[in-house]
């Protein structure tokens, strides 16, 4: 079964519009939602999380459809983390704690002290004096102490230093051991996701691009450094993209369309987005 | 619920000491404009709570964790009922103890102008946080100066002919209690109802 199902989701907005979108997070993964800023990737948590009416299209969590009061049960599973979304700036952790052990029915207080040990969080200093990474690893250390199944976080992890992303990566690694929880984490930081993430999803300009396995990406696309005219050689079904500079052209092509033995160079998923996103000469 | 209202308990705490200092205060002045400020004071706690929420956008989060948008709602109109209540109790209870040293009882007087301020505070919390919850606190608070202008206004305009007609008329204290818990029992469904209504359109 999956945790979330999106089918055919639209959301207008003035000057905006979540267009027809579709997919699917398998139990056990973790799916990275990427995309520019304004996006979309905001407003589809919100839609996901029913905290916003959709126009159009159906989203299950969990099984559940998330318009139906049975959705308010499924919640209890899910841990959330938002950008710019916080606790109370005069709360400190510990009644951040009391509050949260009020709200979600499964709350462990042993595993949430265990988190701000782990996370080095101050029990007692109040939240308005948190740097933002450290109100981020308060809020995942709320998110993953009330036995959640789903996560999802919205742009965890940007803002903060390499060592404490690599800290919380490790955290989300280790949460999606179990094969039964599952993460939706949004992020521009396509590096994250790379390091953690089982699907892409990308998000352009309210569109879905895409939503493939990441390493079916990695396996799918390439990138070539080539001279103009032989890349006007090449199949035209091949060519994704193209960026060209003074030194020839750069490509994001179908590797397997590719003339056996051309040369790639080293493809992440950093460049393949920008590609995509960027459209290049030729989209 | 509880949760909610646990949060607003710790975002208050410090308004929570100086409210009862102030209220200890007025409520030792004895004079009815005293206890209204009071109970006018009380009536702005949920504004305050709300101001914290906007501020680090908690209403974002709290829709998409285990509670209600009706939660959300009614928790702010239950602190400020917490509020007018205890408000009037240490209203009574200190007028008690100064009635006491001067060996003197309360009197129904007293008890009644503090239950009926109580009502009108109720009434204006009413009026009030509908438009918190559509404007949001920083215009909302406008509307509530406004509200509170044209209440001294009308109080002041209207006081001397309504001591007059009750006066003269038959309406027991009884009768005017029971008249004012309706009024503001029924003011204050209307207003969450419309609260509701405008919470769930804001977050659409």
């Amino acid at each position: 079964m999956n945790a979330i199902e999106l089918n055919g989701v639209s959301k207008r907005y003035d000057g905006f519009l979540l267009d027809n979108v579709s997919f699917s997070l398998p139990r056990g993964a973790i799916l990275g939602l990427v995309g520019e800023n304004g996006a979309g990737k905001s407003t589809t948590i919100k839609l996901i999380m029913n905290a916003i009416r959709r126009d159009g299209g159906t989203i299950r969590v969990m099984g559940e459809d998330n318009t139906t009061p049975g959705f308010q049960t499924v919640k209890e599973d899910i841990g959330i983390v938002l950008d710019e979304a916080y606790f109370p700036e005069v709360l400190n952790a510990m009644q951040v704690g009391n509050v949260m052990k009020q709200t979600y029915r499964r709350w462990d207080d042993g595993v949430y002290q265990n988190h701000l040990q782990l996370l080095d969080i101050p029990k007692k200093k109040v939240f308005r004096e948190f740097s933002r990474g450290m109100k981020m690893k308060l809020a995942i250390a709320v998110a993953l102490s009330h036995a959640p199944k789903l996560l999802i976080l919205d742009e965890a992890t940007s803002g903060l230093d390499p060592m404490v992303r690599d800290e919380i990566l490790t955290l989300f690694n280790d949460f999606t051991r179990d094969e039964e929880h599952s993460i939706l984490l949004s992020s521009h930081i396509v590096s994250d996701l790379e390091k953690v993430c089982d699907y892409i999803a990308f998000l352009h300009k309210g569109k879905l691009v895409l939503c493939e396995e990441k390493d079916r990406l990695l396996e799918e696309y390439a990138i070539i450094k080539t001279s103009q005219s032989a890349l006007d050689q090449l199949p035209v079904d091949t060519i994704i993209s193209t960026k060209s500079g003074a030194y020839g052209v750069e490509a994001l092509v179908r590797r397997e369309r590719l003339p056996h033995g051309m040369q790639t160079e080293f493809t992440t998923l950093e460049t393949i987005i920008l590609f995509l996103a960027k459209g290049g000469d030729r989209a | 619920m509880r949760g909610l209202l646990l949060k607003d308990y710790y975002t208050l705490l410090k308004q929570l000491k100086l409210y009862l200092v102030f209220i200890v205060i007025l409520s030792a002045i004895p004079s009815m404009n005293m206890t209204s400020i009071g109970v006018v004071y009380a009536a702005m706690l949920p504004i305050t709570a709300i101001a914290f929420d906007e501020r680090c956008k908690w209403d974002q989060i709290a829709v998409m964790m285990p509670y209600k948008r009706s939660d959300l709602v009614f928790s702010k109109f239950l602190i400020g009922y917490f509020g007018v209540v205890v408000t009037s109790i240490i209203s009574i209870g200190i007028q008690a103890v100064i009635g006491a040293f001067k060996g003197q009882g309360l009197t129904t007087e007293q008890i009644l102008v503090v239950v009926l301020t109580a009502f009108a505070g109720l009434t204006l919390l009413a009026i009030n946080l509908p438009f918190m919850f559509w404007l949001g606190v920083e215009r909302g608070r406008i509307v509530f100066m406004v509200l509170i202008a044209g209440t001294v206004f009308l109080g002041m305009m209207t006081a001397e002919s309504a001591k007059q007609v009750l006066a003269n008329s038959t309406i027991t204290p009884v009768i005017l209690l029971l008249i004012g818990a309706l009024s503001a029992a029924v003011v204050n469904v209307v207003s969450i109802l419309i609260s509701n209504r405008v919470y769930q359109k804001k977050s659409t």
